[in-house]
């Protein structure tokens, strides 16, 4: 038991500084993102597996009509993976979707430092714990969602923008690993069943209680 | 039932053995379930049958 208190209390300091560092590096993104010039700080990586045609160091050619929205896409030879600069508005977008994913991100951290803390007190099975689990594993679906979004825009901006015939029916790959597993959503939907475990967990302790 | 006797509820709930908190949960009518043993020993301490404690309301009387 005194091992567990332990653990338990490791852990809560663990979060306490995720939280923090989390809440910091919101702050600092926050303020590059509406003080300062953000060109160089908004970028999305396409990983190098699929422009297997392209050799390193090479620049991507944007089609003519996107012109506006891609300033810059290149290949960095230390990460194997394409750097694209973007114009203002997917910018914007890229903001916005960093600015929510964080929000929720610290949240989900904050919920779980409470959960872990109630483990310390005497009223672990308590509809508030519920609650706490039944949204994170929300803020975990929803985040698994926003992940596969950003994914399919950027499989989408790489295989429209660029004048590359990599995308699409030529890459389509037959995987054996199960992604699925290893998705957010999927953990979301995990803690969304221990939530409905929990809330029936704390049914059955408002019975024993109410058995006089 | 208590009146009729001219007992206390915090005499009954020694004499049965719960605390006043439960015996209170009880006559609130707040409790979900009643163990045989607690029924049996009410009874014993009130002389009486579980039909003279026990009444059935329908959803929309409660």
């Amino acid at each position: 038991m005194k091992n567990n208190n332990l653990l338990i209390k490791i852990c809560v300091v663990f979060l306490t500084f995720a939280r923090l560092a989390t809440v910091i590096g919101m702050a600092i993104v926050l303020y590059f993102g509406i003080f300062e010039n953000t060109e160089k700080y908004f970028t999305v990586e396409m990983s190098r597996e699929n422009f297997d045609k392209v050799e390193e160091g090479s620049t991507l050619e944007v089609k003519a009509e996107y012109q506006d929205s891609i300033k810059e896409a290149k290949l960095e030879s230390s990460t194997k993976n394409y750097i694209i600069s973007f114009n203002k508005s997917p910018r914007t977008l890229i903001f916005v979707v960093l600015i929510v994913v964080m929000v929720f991100s610290i949240y989900f951290i904050h919920l779980l430092l409470q959960f872990v803390k109630s483990a310390l007190g005497e009223d672990f099975f308590c509809l508030e714990n519920v609650t706490r689990v039944r949204m994170m594993g929300f803020i975990l679906v929803g985040l698994g969602a926003v992940h596969l979004m950003m994914n399919l825009w950027i499989s989408y901006i790489a295989g429209s923008y660029f004048e590359l015939d990599t995308l699409g029916a030529k890459t389509i790959k037959v995987s054996f690993s199960p992604d699925i597993f290893s998705s957010t959503i999927f953990v979301g939907l995990i803690v969304l069943v221990v939530a409905q475990a929990f809330d029936h967990g704390l049914k059955l302790k408002e019975d024993k209680e109410l058995t006089i | 039932m208590l009146a009729k006797r001219k007992m206390q509820s915090k005499e009954l709930a020694e004499q049965i053995g719960i605390t006043l908190a439960n015996l209170s949960v009880l006559k609130t009518g707040k409790a979900r379930a009643i163990r045989f043993s607690t029924l049996e020993a009410i009874c014993k301490v009130l002389d009486c049958q579980p039909g003279d404690i026990l009444e059935h309301k329908n959803d929309d009387e409660l």
